[in-house]
Parts: structure tokens; sequence; C-alpha cells
């Protein structure tokens, strides 16, 4: 059914039909709307599972991973701050192999204290194991929060879905919202074991030696590289029951462009729009959206920018004494090419700064007549 | 499907695998002792042992433990001085354990039968005297298996026992039940039968052994002027048979500060309500060696007490009239521990027609063979009762230096123990030594029987922690009935526990040296080391020594080496 | 205590083989905790008690257990007893353990925040006064006075009143226990087994190590902590307080006097600690009920 509906809402509305049994949640701008919402339901009746309202996002992952340990489906939503806080957890999550699926409103961190869209709060958890995908509109984010549950339920790897901070959660867009039952043939009830078995009694999760340690993070990092496979095939049955299909990357005109710029996140909506006008005035100009972050998805990123002459990343965040986060993923990617085509990197909409088509044009006319890439990267403000 | 543990760690190995006992090298163990108490009581009672039995409301188990050592509970019960309790280790928390007390109620309460360890007879023996040595003798004789034959010149048996310890301290009911005991071991008694010194001579003709359990039958005299007046009398003899003339008396005194006085003078309360009954020792009031608490029911009963004076004269025209009394004190010796009397200016005269000498017994040596004695002493070994005769053993007041029952258990113990050494061709002394309780006269004779003496060698002290552990409680006395009532006649003066009553102060035993499974150790083992077996056992595959059973044994029975 | 055998069960939780230092406190509780509560899932959290659980591939715990995170004892424990509703198992207990830095300090907010949602777990604070596992440094349970390697004069200030904190969430149990009275200890649990809601059990588990004790020592210091008035021992269920054991009232420097921790006290301070415990008791004493 079709309704006007916020990000925050959209998450909800996935959430609520997802059928989570445990949500354990602590308020902060601008995700308070998902756990108002989801509170709301409970009270009404309307909501399948149990609210913990928790002390804190530490504690709210806490929870979330230790009821997951007994085979429940489990969610909880942050931003900024408060993903900061349960950055130990997000590692306990991953290290724990627990399914625990994450709603994260981007926000800046703080010093100084800003509440605007920034993507520095999820892209500082990307060392922690979480699979991460960037959302580029109210329709993704809800379609990803159901596909994240199957896919984290079957690779056993906690996932994040990261909307923008008001320019998504706050906005209101045209939503398909499916149909219970749809979502219920498409997602069945978990089927995870209750890991706490008394007829043969384990102590889970004691200190190991170096030896074991080195062998179980090798695992996790080879199951987070084989989830993408999942993802792939999850997003395709996805496509098959609902009409959508988002893809891990998607490559816009790419073809026969010469410059490709490389976004995520909302952003990559007002790139589109700049896209159409540029092409429409005869430029050779290609758009690559980055939707799945972890596991970077090198092959990918690889095959549609092999051969461009000319690249550029608009990164909605630094990585201070580095530069944009996306930038150095994609140079990565792309460094076993033999021809490595001129990559530069751009930094916009900090902290929830407006990035205008306008500035988008600007970035793009700058890559096209660049003929050497800076190694700083590019800082877009609007004066 | 994932297998769970390839992706995160799952431990399921136990680690009851590792061998943690390696990490050092002490390890405890269980070395029973024996209680101060035990060590303290002449006949070697194992008092823990029957205190975990009467707290567990086990009246028969430990009527039959107390039989293991001593034949006569019901007697001891109720007259005995109780050596046990004064060295109670329980004093040091709260009050001593009423041991006394308990052991009548073990009487009183439970229901065994002692019987022959073997069925076979051993052989045959004389025992000469039915007080409590020739008793407790014969009874651990008959056990043994031998047919015993008890003489007793007097009409009835039991000594001191029925004519020496008046009714309302020993009712004859209870010593009758105590004689159906020995009966049972097939134990005959010919009463009213003297056995002349020739006879003794020619013991082996009928029997294997012999033993002359003749108490002290003489009285000790003050041999001062006027002592062979009528109504001059002498303790113990008087109270065989107190009944004199019927003569309204004004003043009844009686001499001496010992258990045999203070019955005296109590009787002699009972029999003459109208009279005024006086004991006058030479010691100081609170020195007097009669047990203390004798001594306070008479001063209850309106005995007046006075110390400090010894008597000089008895005056009196054919019958008594008068005793004069001159101040003394009494000093130890410091050499030769002897008491000695020193007489002081001052001097106190009392009118009485019934004076009662009672300054202690001596045996007679006329009833004996001329070569059993030897300078006026009897010339015999006091610890296991052999004398130059073969195959003749003494026991009791007759050899004893502390003339109490519980002594002459012992001896009797003793004496039949070595008697069936002479007669299996063992050394007495050397058995003896082996079954001796801790450091005192006691030896056991379950020790003797059942071969088991470990736990006789050492004593428990005092653990400190049980100050922690236990809360205070002090003991409950049974209730005595009041003086106005008891004087009235000749009913028991103090009443038993009851069940519940002696079950809750057997509770109050500390238990020192005896392991009763309280678990203590087996709980608080950090390591799960101590397991549950015969009482206990140390797993050293994972005990680390800490040594915390050690120091939490309320018992001291867990040693770490 | 009563002067009667025990009737101790057989069911035992811990397992033999653990890595405890000779003469641990806290091993003895936890296998008096483990015995008495029989079948329950156990979360425990870096410090001793972890070690104790032992390392990968061996589990000292005779029973399904998780190795949490230090200060997320009461949420882990709580996700877990949620789960287990979610998924239908009602009678399962969930235990955590924790030792005194996972309570009064690093671990306290998310404490407070389980006790304050009355999440169904039991929390068993096992209080050895300090941060022993990482090498005796001080923290808010230290007493007053005491010596540890990162207060090697004496820790200033005062101990957190932990049963305080928790009496002032209002949750249907709490209690004190101490290894020196094993009957009570295990009771206590077994009565917080039988209730709903959050449970807060505090034992003061002395450490040789850390304290400077003589290993065989330990149950004897539990004893006087006890009955010095150092530990008071009481349950308070739903609101009521009551004495649970009656302490003879020893003067503290038996106590002190003992510990290594303590050597360099001098006679002022002695006195000053007695004050303070004297001053304690009598503010427990306004809050604590008569009869049980």
């Amino acid at each position: 059914m079709r309704e006007l509906l916020t990000g925050n809402e959209a998450i909800a509305h996935a959430v609520r039909l997802s059928r989570v049994q445990l949500i354990a949640a602590y308020p902060i701008t601008p995700q308070t709307p998902i756990y108002e919402k989801l509170s709301q339901w409970e009270s009404e009746g309307k909501l399948g599972g149990v609210m913990v309202r928790v002390e804190s996002e530490h504690t709210a992952m806490a929870t979330c991973i230790s009821a997951s340990l007994t085979g429940v489906r489990v969610f909880t939503a942050s931003s900024s701050q408060g993903i900061a806080l349960m950055h130990e957890m997000l590692h306990f999550a991953s290290g724990g192999r627990v399914p625990v699926v994450m709603a994260c409103v981007n926000r800046a961190l703080a010093l100084p204290w800003a509440f605007g869209s920034d993507q520095i709060d999820t892209l500082s958890q990307r060392d922690t194991g979480w699979i991460q995908f960037y959302c580029e509109d109210n329709q993704e984010a809800l379609d990803t929060v159901i596909q994240a549950f199957k896919v984290s339920e079957r690779v056993y790897l906690p996932s994040m879905v990261i909307i923008d901070g008001f320019y998504t959660s706050h906005f209101m867009e045209v939503v398909d919202v499916p149909d219970q039952k749809e979502v219920d043939d498409f997602l069945p009830p978990p089927q995870m074991p209750n890991r706490f078995d008394f007829d043969d009694p384990a102590f889970l999760c004691n200190v190991v030696g170096p030896k074991d340690y080195f062998r179980f993070r090798k695992r996790t990092h080879c199951d987070l590289r084989s989830s993408l496979k999942v993802i792939k095939e999850v997003d395709s049955d996805f496509g098959e029951c609902f009409g959508r299909r988002y893809g891990v990357v998607e490559g816009i005109e790419i073809g026969d462009a010469e410059v490709v710029l490389v976004t995520s996140g909302a952003l990559t909506g007002t790139a589109r729009v700049v896209l159409q006008r540029l092409r429409e005035k005869g430029y050779k100009v290609g758009l690559l959206k980055i939707k799945v972050f972890r596991p970077f998805p090198r092959e990918e990123v690889c095959k549609l920018l092999e051969g461009k002459r000319k690249i550029g990343v608009i990164d909605r965040n630094v990585s201070p004494g580095q530069e944009g986060v996306f930038c150095q993923e994609i140079k990565a990617a792309l460094y076993p090419l033999s021809t490595r085509p001129l990559l530069q990197g751009y930094i916009a909409g900090l902290g929830g700064l407006e990035v205008y088509p306008e500035e988008i044009e600007e970035i793009f006319l700058d890559l096209l007549k660049r003929s050497s890439f800076e190694e700083e990267p590019i800082w877009k403000i609007n004066l | 499907m994932f297998v769970l543990d390839e992706i995160i760690p799952v431990s399921k190995d136990t680690t009851a695998k590792l061998k943690v006992g390696q990490w050092g090298f002490k390890k405890p163990s269980y070395v029973e002792k024996i209680s101060p108490c035990m060590e303290g009581c002449p006949a070697g009672n194992d008092i823990p042992e029957f205190m975990n039995l009467v707290a567990q409301g086990l009246f028969d188990e430990a009527l039959r433990e107390v039989l293991w050592e001593n034949p006569l509970p019901g007697v001891c019960g109720r007259v005995c001085f109780h050596p046990c309790q004064s060295n109670c280790n329980r004093t040091n928390l709260d009050t001593e354990l009423q041991i006394r007390e308990v052991e009548r109620a073990i009487s009183e309460y439970g229901q065994w039968m002692p019987s022959k360890e073997k069925k076979e007879v051993r052989g045959k023996i004389a025992i000469i005297g039915s007080g409590p040595a020739g008793l407790s003798a014969a009874y651990f004789l008959g056990r043994l298996g031998y047919e015993v034959t008890i003489f007793e010149r007097y009409p009835e048996t039991g000594g001191i026992l029925r004519y020496g310890i008046p009714e309302y301290r020993l009712p004859k009911e209870v010593l009758r039940k105590e004689l159906r005991r020995i009966k049972v071991l097939g134990v005959k008694f010919h009463t009213s039968f003297e056995v002349r010194k020739e006879e003794i001579y020619r013991f082996k003709d009928k029997f294997d052994g012999l033993i002359l359990a003749i108490g002290a039958s003489l009285p000790r005299r003050l041999n001062l002027k006027g002592e062979d007046l009528e109504g001059v009398k002498y303790g113990l003899f008087w109270l065989f048979n107190p009944f004199g003339e019927e003569v309204t008396l004004q003043k009844v005194v009686v001499i001496g500060g010992g258990d045999v006085a203070v019955d005296a003078a109590r009787v002699a309360r009972r029999l003459y309500p109208e009279a005024q009954v006086l004991m006058v020792a030479p010691e100081e009031e609170g020195e007097f060696p009669a047990q203390p608490e004798g001594l306070q029911e008479a001063q209850e009963e309106g005995v007046k007490v006075i110390g400090g004076f010894r008597p000089l004269e008895f005056l009196g025209h054919g019958k008594l009239e008068a005793i004069r009394f001159g101040k003394a004190k009494v000093r130890r010796d410091h050499e030769t521990g002897a008491y000695l009397i020193e007489d002081l200016k001052g001097e106190m005269l009392e009118k009485a027609q019934l004076a009662i000498i009672a300054i202690g017994q001596i045996p007679d040596f006329t009833l004996i063979p001329q070569e059993l004695i030897e300078d006026g002493k009897l010339k015999a070994d006091p610890w296991t009762g052999e004398t130059v005769l073969e195959k003749c053993f003494v026991a009791g007041d007759f050899i004893n230096k502390r003339a109490t029952v519980v002594d002459a258990v012992s001896s009797g113990k003793r004496a039949a123990i070595s008697l069936h050494c002479s007669l299996t061709g063992d050394s007495p002394k050397e058995v003896l030594s082996k079954i001796r309780v801790g450091r005192g006269f006691a030896v056991s004779y379950r020790a003797f029987v059942t071969g088991n003496s470990k736990r006789l060698g050492q004593v428990a002290e005092f653990s400190e922690i049980s100050r922690l552990i236990f809360a205070e409680e002090p003991s409950h006395i049974p209730k005595k009935l009041k003086p106005q009532v008891r004087i009235k006649s000749f009913k028991e003066v103090k009443e038993r526990y009851s069940q519940k009553e002696a079950v809750k102060e057997a509770q109050r035993c500390f238990n020192c040296g005896k392991c009763i499974r309280c678990d203590l150790c087996f709980l608080l083992c950090p390591d799960l080391a101590i397991l549950k077996d015969n009482p206990y056992r140390v797993n050293e595959m994972y005990c680390k020594g800490c040594g915390i059973c050690s120091a939490i044994c309320p018992r001291s029975v867990i040693e770490l080496r | 205590m009563e002067n009667k055998p025990l009737k101790a069960e057989e069911h035992e939780g811990l397992r033999p083989g653990h890595y405890a230092c000779p003469g641990c406190g806290m091993a003895i509780a936890m296998r008096l905790v483990l015995k008495a509560i029989g079948k329950a899932i156990v979360v425990s959290i870096p410090g001793c008690n972890a070690v104790i659980g032992n390392v990968y591939p061996y589990s000292a715990f005779n029973l399904p257990a998780f190795h949490s995170a230090f200060e997320i004892a009461a949420p882990t424990a709580a996700g877990i007893a949620r789960g287990l509703k979610l998924r239908g198992i009602e009678d399962i207990p969930v235990l955590a353990f924790a030792g005194d830095g996972g309570t009064f300090d690093i671990g306290l907010q998310s404490l407070s925040g389980a006790a304050d949602r009355n999440e169904d777990i039991i929390y068993v604070c096992l209080d050895n006064e300090a941060y022993m596992n990482t090498g005796i440094q001080s923290s808010s349970a230290t007493p007053p006075l005491a010596w540890t390697v990162t207060t090697p004069e004496g820790r200033k200030g005062h101990k957190k009143d932990i049963m305080k904190i928790m009496m002032s969430h209002k949750i249907p149990y709490l209690a004190t226990a101490s290894i020196g009275f094993p009957e009570d200890l295990m009771r206590k649990v077994k009565r917080a087994k039988a209730i709903k809601g959050t449970r807060f059990i505090y034992v003061l588990t002395p450490c040789p190590t850390g304290w400077r004790v003589p290993e065989s020592l330990t149950v004897k210091l539990s004893l006087l902590a006890v009955h010095s008035m150092v530990l008071p021992l009481y349950e308070i269920v739903e609101g009521k307080g009551f004495l649970t054991v009656k302490p003879k009232g020893i003067p503290v420097r038996e106590y002190l006097r003992l510990q290594g921790r303590y050597a360099h006290l001098t006679e002022d301070q002695i006195q000053q600690i007695q004050r303070e415990v004297n001053e304690n008791w009598q503010s427990l004493m306004k809050i604590m009920g008569d009869g049980s």
C-alpha cells in the first residue's frame, strides 16, 4: 500500500513487518521517531515484539546481542554519539556472529556538536565486521531493512541499514508498504538455534589463545566477504517478490561515460538529477552509487570503473589526516587495475550542510576539465 | 546452517581434566583425635561420639556407645563429679556441656542390652565386692566371654551405690536397672557371702582368676578424746544404716567437707526435721572437697556450713553432749602435695547429740592375705591392678587414690582387661598402654576389642574458629525440686532432661577431635577437592593445599601436611 | 550456624580443575551459588570469575554460560532472559556473576538500568574489594584505608554502599551473603530463584592474594567480617528488611589485624574504621524490621 512516510517511519514499518521479536533502543536525534513509532504501536498492540527501553545505546546493543544468542530476531536503531558509544558492542556482535540488524541515521559526531547528516558515525565502524548498507531514499530504507534480516540470519553477521539524518529520516516520500503476508513469504520466522544447550553445556566465547583468535578472525573476514553473494541473492529474490531490486552498487549511464562520479546515500538522489541535466547538455558523464559498503564490492566497482579515465568520489565525511572514506576504499578497490584512472576526492555536506545540484554540477565539470588529481580532497562548501 | 563451534568459541571440555593439585605440595589428612573431656573421663567414655548420636535423637545407639566404656551410665549420670565437664572446650565460647545430664538422659531413654563378644566360655572368674569396681570388672569380663561370680558380704548388691549414696541422689530403682544389664551377661551374684582370707589363697581351685574389689571399708578416725561416746558415728557407715535410737535431737554435727559429709548432713536434715544440722570442716567454705553442686543443695536445704574449724574433743557423759572445735587452716605442702591442717587461735563449742565423722575411708587390709601388703600399703600396680599373687588383681577404692565411682569403674575395667591378658599370655602393661585414652587413667574397652586405637593418642585442642562458627547458647540446666519439698522425702532432687532438651544440649557439643560429617570442609573447598567417603577423602588431583579445610574444621580433625 | 550436619546437596554447578588462586573466596562463593541455583544459564564477565570459568576449550561451569563484556553483566543476563521467554522457555533462571568493578564502577550504569526495568535476572556481585584479576588496583568497593597497588598509602574515601543504591531501585529481592555462612547463602539463592524480577545478591569474597593473608584464612575472615558488623547479613524482600544472622559484635580490629592490606594502620585509623562500621550499622538498623 502506498503511503506518505518519512524515512524513519518507513524503517519502523519494515521492523514491524519483519516480525522483530525484541527491540532495545535509546533515543537520539534524528533516530527518535523510529523508537517513538515502535513504542506507539507496542502500546496499541500492533507490534508483535517487545520493546526494551534501555538506559544507553551500549546497553541497547548488549541487550540485542544477548537476546540474539537465544535465537530471537532483534533490532535497534541509533545515530552519531549512540553508535560511537556502542562501538565496543559492535565488535562483540560480529565476533559473536549474531544477526542483529541496526538502523543508523547518519549524524555528525561531536566535537563540535552538530545534528545534520554526516557519514562519519557509521564509517567509523567500518572495521567492526558489520555489513553496511547505504540507502538513498525512504523506499530503499524500508526494503533494505527487510532484506537485511534475511541476509544476516543466513550469514550470521550483523547489518547496518544507513540513511541520512533529516534528508531521508525526516523527509516525506511516497513509499510502497508491502503487505504482511508478502513479507512473511519472503522472510519466514527465524530458524536460529538457542545457543544455550543444557544437554551439552558449553562456556560460549571465553578467552582464546592467539592461534584460535587468528582462526576465528579469519573466519569472520571470509564469511563477511562471501556474504556479498548472499546479499545479491536476497536482493534478487526481493526483486522477484516485490518488483524492486537495488544491487550492491548501481551504475547510472556508466557505459559510455568518460567521467564517473561515485556517491552514496541521499546525495545520490541529487546527483541523478544533475547527471540527467549534464547528459542532456551532451556531457559523457556517469554516476556510480555505492549501496553495500561492507563487504566492499571490489569486483563490481572494478568492473564498472575499469577503463574510465576520470573518477570523482563525493564523501559526506572525512577521516581526518587522510581523506574521505569512500574515496579511500575506491582507491584500494581500483589498485589492482593495470591502468588506474585519475581519481579525485571531494568532501561535501559535512554536518548536514546542503549539497545543491549546482555544486554537484561544479564537481562534474571540475572533474571533466581536470588533467591531474590532487592528493588532498577538494572541500566543497557553499558560501 | 552454520556449525556454531566453527564460528565462535564453544568451550565444552571439562576443567576436571586439569591437574591443578600440582600447584601445591601440602595436602590435608583427616586425623581423628580424642577430646579433652574424653581424656578427663576416667572411664574413657567416647563423649563426642555419644553426643553426636544424641544430637540426632538416637538414644539407643548412644546407650550402646556409652556401654562400650561404662556399664553404669545411670549411676554416673547422677553422681559423677564430671571431670569431663571441667575440660570441656565449649567453656571458651559460653558454658560447659552438661555431659553428666546427657549421660543420665541416655540411660533413661536408650534401650540396649549388652551381649558377650564371644559365645564360648573363656574361663571362670571370681570377684569379691559388688560395688562399682566389682560390677565394672564383672561387666567387662562378662562381655569378654568369662563366667563371672560376684561375692558380696552385704545382703544386697551395689556396695556404696546402694548403701552409701542416698536415694535422693541415686534411687535404688536406677541401680536395679543397671544391675539388670550386668546380669544379662551371665554374671552370678552371691550376697550375704563373706569370703574368708584363707579361701582367697585357694581361689585357683575353683576359678581361673580373682579380682578384689572390696572397697575402702574402714572409716578414718580422728583419734580424739571422747570419740567412743555414744552418738559419735562414722559417715559412710552411718549412711549404711542411718537410723539410730529414736532420740529427739536438737543438733547434728557432721565433721568433714567431702561428698560423704554432705550426704550425711542432707540425710540427717531429712531424718531430723526439727534438729539443726551443721557441717564443719577445716577448709574454707569455698575450698571444701565436696562437689559444689551438692554443697549448695545442702545449704539450700538448711544445712549450716562452717569452714575453718577442726574438732579437738568430744564432750559428754556416756552420750555425746558437745564438741569442742579449734580454729584451723588447711594448706598444701608444696613438696609432698599432701594437705596439712594448721591450728590457729580460737575455739568454738557446739552442743550436739549426734556427731558424724566423715573424713574419709581406708581399706581394710585384715580381709586379705598378708603377702599382698607391704609397709602397711597394698603391694599392687594401681594402673593394671596386678598383685604379687598370680591371676589376682585389685580394683576400686581398695587401690585407688581418688575414691570416686567413675575411678572405680575405670580401675575395674583395667583390672578385667589385665586379668584377661594374664590368661591369654599378653602383658597387661603393654596392652593397657596401647588402649590408653590420652594421658590419664582411662583405657578404651572398645579399642581393645576392635584393635582400633589410632585416635587415642592425640587430644584435640580448642579450635578458635569455633568461637566464630557457633552462636552463644548457654546450657539449659534441669530443674531441681524446691528445698522445702526436698527435705520432706528422699525423692530424687534433680529432674532429668526431656528427650528434646537432651538433644538440644547434645547439639551444643563441638565433638572435638571427631568428624561428625558436618560437611563444612566438603562445602567450603574452593576446588571441590574433598569428596564424601568415610568420612571424607581428598582428591589430590585438585587440592591446591590452601588449608581452608584445616582452618575451618571446628573439631581440629584436619591436618595439613 | 547450628552444630548439625548440613544437608549438603550433591548437585555441583562448578567443576574442579579451575584456575582460581589457592584459597580463593570467590571460587567458594561461585560453587555455593551454582550449587543452590540448579539449572540456570550463567553470564560471566572479565575478572576473576571468568578466569575461574576458564579459557577455551575448557569450561569450569556445568551449565551453559556466556562470557560477556566487563560493564554489561546485567543487560546480558536480561537479554538472554527476555530471549528465552520469547521462545516460550519460562523456568530457566539467568544468573549474572560480576565482580566489584563490574558492579560498583564500570557496570553501575547498566546494572541500574536493568534494575530500573526490573529485568528478570539474578545478579550476584562477588566483591573482593579491588580489581584483583588485573593486579590489585583499587575500586570504589575498596574499603577506606586499605592498601592496594594504586593506593599504597591506603584508600581515601568510603566504600560505595551498593546495597543502598540497589535498594533505591525498589527491586523485589536484595540480600547480602557470606561464604562463612554457606547454608545462609544457599538459602538466599534458592529464595531468589523463586522470585521474579531483578534479584541482587552481594557476597563478600575475601581474596588472599589481594588482601595479603595466608590462603587458609579465607573463610575465617568471612566469619570475622560478619561478626564484626563489617558485613551485616540481611535480606530485603519487597522493601522489608531483616537480619538473617545475628553478629557477635567483635571489635573490627580482630578482622583488620589479620590482613596484610591493613598492616600499616595506626591506632587512630583503626578507631576511625570502627566508628564508620558502627555508623553504618546504626544506619542499617533503622531500616531493618524484626522477625523474619
